[in-house]
């Protein structure tokens, strides 16, 4: 029975294909969202976990409060004589002081403000002893020394062409200033997005950034053989209760969770749009597989007679659907890392250019795309198989049976035009209308993808046909003679076609409409329930 | 197959010697001005190992009689009996189960499944009770049916006739207490036709198939060990095998009546 089930499938490759889409849409939604934000988040980890590279506990400045959506207010910074006084302790081997900000312009060669799309837009200091603590890396010439000279990143290097030797402008809170580009250096194994940087010696950065004699983080290594706490426990009482000493690893997962916390906003409000398209999915699917069981009635009733039990033909119909969503599951899984990239392109066009690794696929990301996709296809798949199982025996000898309406098919084609048309009209608007503030943004083409995801499960099975035809084309070559006078046969006669009409929609693979030529008969059932009279139906009449 | 367990249900109800019975059924579609009464009254037992041709007019109730014996489709009233099994209260397992082990059906339209093969095809039966068809028997049907070179072909790459013959060899594979045959001719010209219903008539005597027949046809009634013609919606004669000329005769005798 399983066998008859395949086989049967894989007769109806271009339905089966065409029933998958809607799953395989809703699955690559959510292995794209999990790729595109883990790949985010490992590249948060990447560089927070790297500005804490060979620090063994990191000394900050507490803010006063946290804000909870991660754009946290500035700490405040804590005077040089700290460094000092940690310097001098028994078991440091090193501390060196560093002065950040996320607000250093550099200027183009235009003269204008090199735009980082909303990022920030990074200056720090690097000192000669602290090099252990510098998470970057030069790519060519050397760290700078002294009040005019400047290293800054090579993405903005390459993309603005300047190079070793070059001047630029840099603007921190006063007026603009002129440097010379002594070296370019880089994050390694990571983009940090549409972020700039630049680096300067520490009482230039200090000078520039309003915070002289002012640090905002100390960097510890311990010596040899000392523990981590007991480093904490020593460092604890030089501190006033602005300032606040963590272990590297600590402070890196801190800075990530606030980083984080707006990913998982993004991450949520992705997979909200995938369970909706899912959810449409489902709908697609039990419409879909309702039809394909009408349009089987013979069959099933025929597997009946010859000894099928109503599980048996509830199993195949789940099975069939269990086939369909693995696989297109499978499809969706990678699609979603296509998916992953378009959505990434798609926040970078709205300045929302966040940083990434190398690509993450998660065994989670694999798990819960094939379980949920399976698991929905499915459960829409329950209704129309227990329909399945209701189709009598007698129908394998009676034709006329009736077809149940298609779930969408209440619609107008009016009605379905509009909501497809409104949800193009409003994603349209959303990604491409100019001056707009990135939250009603991000509505308007939320609310447009879930009209274009009604407007096109309502229009399904109107785009199907055409869509079938085409693909169906040289399966109907292969299919031959029968095939061609089946489909002859069921559209010169549209009164009887209009019983399978629902049917039709799907596809139009009628190749195995020659179990039952007699559907040409006309509908014998209904003119002998409407008159009860006597039909000759004898096929040499 | 034969041997099979007849369920305890009915057992102490009388039943029937032979193999299928039935006992004043009647049939009624649709109900009020617009009922239609299709069978009114019908007794019969079907005699074991021979091949039971039903004749009649159009609209006679010659298919109606067949599906309600098949377990298709049940009486009105009246009581049917299955390989000594009453059909009247089995639940729908019962009758899948009855259907297994105890039903063959040749269709009009030879109903195979356009996916499988043809041999496919003629083991589904067993496939669906979850048996290994003997690989003797299956070879031995597919041979009488002259299925032997067309085995891998798909439904549609077969004639009418060859499908047809793929159907009486799924009927037959399971080895049946009784074939039905609504017309198993009934789409196919007459050459092919009479070929069909010598394979038939052989199954009957290789085979000791019991075989109840529906047709039109007084030539295809002539290979009948007996001939029932029913006229709306009774059985008007019960005739013993006959030629051609004489089942002619017969029927212009009952039209003239
Ligand atoms: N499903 C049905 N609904 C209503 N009336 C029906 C149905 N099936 C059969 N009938 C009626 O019952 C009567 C007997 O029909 P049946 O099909 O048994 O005749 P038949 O002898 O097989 O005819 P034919 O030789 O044309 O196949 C006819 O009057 C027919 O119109
Ligand atoms: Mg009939």
């Amino acid at each position: 029975m399983l066998g008859v089930a395949l086989k049967g499938l894989a007769r109806r490759k271009v339905r089966a294909s065409l029933t998958a889409i809607s799953i395989v849409l809703g699955v690559s939604m959510i292995s794209g969202t999990y790729i595109l934000t883990d790949t985010i988040n490992a590249g948060f980890h990447t560089i927070f976990t790297g500005s804490y590279q060979n620090a063994d506990v990191v000394i900050t400045g507490k803010a006063a409060f946290d804000s909870a959506n991660g754009t946290s207010v500035e700490p405040p910074t804590m005077p040089q004589s700290l460094l000092t006084e940690v310097q001098k302790l028994p078991d440091v081997a090193l501390a060196a002081g560093s002065v950040t900000t996320s607000s250093l312009k550099l200027i183009g060669k235009d003269g204008k403000v090199i735009s980082t799309g909303g990022a920030p837009a990074l200056g720090f200091s690097v000192t000669p002893r602290g090099q252990q603590f510098n998470p970057t890396k030069l790519t060519t010439g050397s760290w700078p020394s002294g009040p005019g000279q400047i290293v800054i990143d090579k993405a903005t290097a390459s993309g603005k062409g300047f190079h070793v030797g070059d001047r630029i402008g840099a603007q921190a809170f006063g007026p603009a200033r002129e440097f010379a580009i002594t070296g370019i250096a880089e994050l390694p194994n990571v983009s940090v997005g549409g972020a700039t940087f630049a680096i300067f010696d520490q009482p230039t950065a200090q000078q520039l950034f309003h915070k002289v004699g002012a640090l905002d983080a100390i960097r510890v290594q311990s010596k040899a053989g000392i523990d981590t706490s007991a480093l904490l426990s020593q460092i604890k009482p030089l501190l006033s209760d602005t300032q606040v000493v963590r272990s590297g690893t600590e402070q890196a997962k801190k800075d990530e969770q606030q980083a984080g916390g707006f990913i998982q906003i993004i991450r949520y409000a992705l997979l909200a749009f995938a369970g909706i398209a899912l959810f449409v999915g489902a709908f697609v699917i039990a419409n879909t597989l309702s039809i394909t069981i009408a349009q089987r009635m013979r069959e099933f009733a025929t597997l009946r007679t010859l000894g099928a039990s109503r599980r048996q033909v509830m199993w195949s119909v789940v099975i069939e659907a269990f086939v369909i969503g693995v696989l297109g599951s499978l499809v969706g899984l990678f699609l979603g890392l296509v998916l992953a990239k378009v959505l990434n392109a798609l926040f970078v066009a709205f300045g929302i250019d966040l940083p990434h690794g190398s690509t993450v696929f998660a065994t989670r990301t694999i798990v819960v795309s094939l379980l949920v996709g399976t698991v929905v296809t499915v459960l829409a798949s329950v209704r129309p198989a227990r329909r399945a199982t209701r189709v009598p025996p007698i129908a394998a000898v009676r034709e006329g049976s009736v077809l149940p309406p298609s779930r969408f098919a209440k619609y107008s084609t009016v009605t379905a035009l509009v909501v497809l048309a409104l949800g193009i009209v409003a994603v349209c608007i959303g990604t491409l209308a100019g001056g707009m503030a990135t939250g009603p943004r991000l509505l308007l083409i939320g609310v447009g993808v879930l009209l274009l995801f009604f407007g096109v499960s309502m229009n399904a099975p109107k785009i199907v046909r055409p869509l079938a035809s085409v693909i169906g084309k040289p399966a109907q070559a292969i299919g031959g003679a029968p095939g061609l006078l089946a489909r002859d046969n069921a559209t010169r006669n549209p009164a009887r076609t209009a019983s399978t009409a629902s049917a039709l929609m799907i596809g139009r693979d009628h190749r195995h409409e020659h179990v039952h030529p007699d559907r040409g008969a006309g509908g014998p059932v209904a003119a002998r329930q409407a008159g009860g009279q006597r039909r000759h139906r004898h096929p040499r009449r | 197959m034969e041997a099979a367990v007849v369920p305890a249900v009915d057992v102490a109800e009388r039943a029937p010697a032979a193999v299928v019975a039935a006992q004043d059924i009647t049939r009624r579609y649709g109900e009020g001005d617009t009922a239609v009464d299709a069978l009114r009254g019908v007794s019969l037992e079907v005699q074991r190992e021979k091949l039971t041709a039903v004749m009649g007019p159009s609209g006679s109730g010659k298919s109606t009689l067949m599906h309600i014996l098949a377990a298709l489709d049940r009486p009105t009233s009246g009581s049917v009996w299955v390989a000594g099994t009453k059909l009247g209260q089995l639940s729908d397992n019962e009758i899948t189960k009855l259907r297994r082990e105890h039903i063959g059906f040749v269709f009009q339209f030879f109903n195979l499944l356009p996916m499988l093969t043809a041999e496919e095809n003629v083991v589904l039966p067993l496939t669906i009770a979850g048996e290994k068809p003997e690989r003797e028997w299956r070879e031995q049907l597919l041979k009488t049916m002259g299925l032997d070179q067309r085995r891998t072909h798909r439904p549609a790459e077969l004639s009418g006739g060859q499908q047809q013959r793929v159907a009486i060899a799924r009927a037959l594979v399971s080895k049946p207490t009784v074939v039905f045959a609504d017309e198993p001719t009934g789409n196919l010209d007459s050459k092919t036709g009479g070929e069909i219903l010598e394979l038939l008539r052989n199954s009957v005597d290789s085979y000791g198939q019991t075989t109840v027949m529906v047709t039109h046809d007084p030539y295809a009634a002539a290979i009948a060990d007996r001939i029932l013609f029913l006229g709306d919606g009774v059985i008007v004669r019960d005739m013993p095998g006959a030629d051609a000329k004489d089942v002619i005769a017969a029927m212009d005798e009952l039209s003239q009546a």
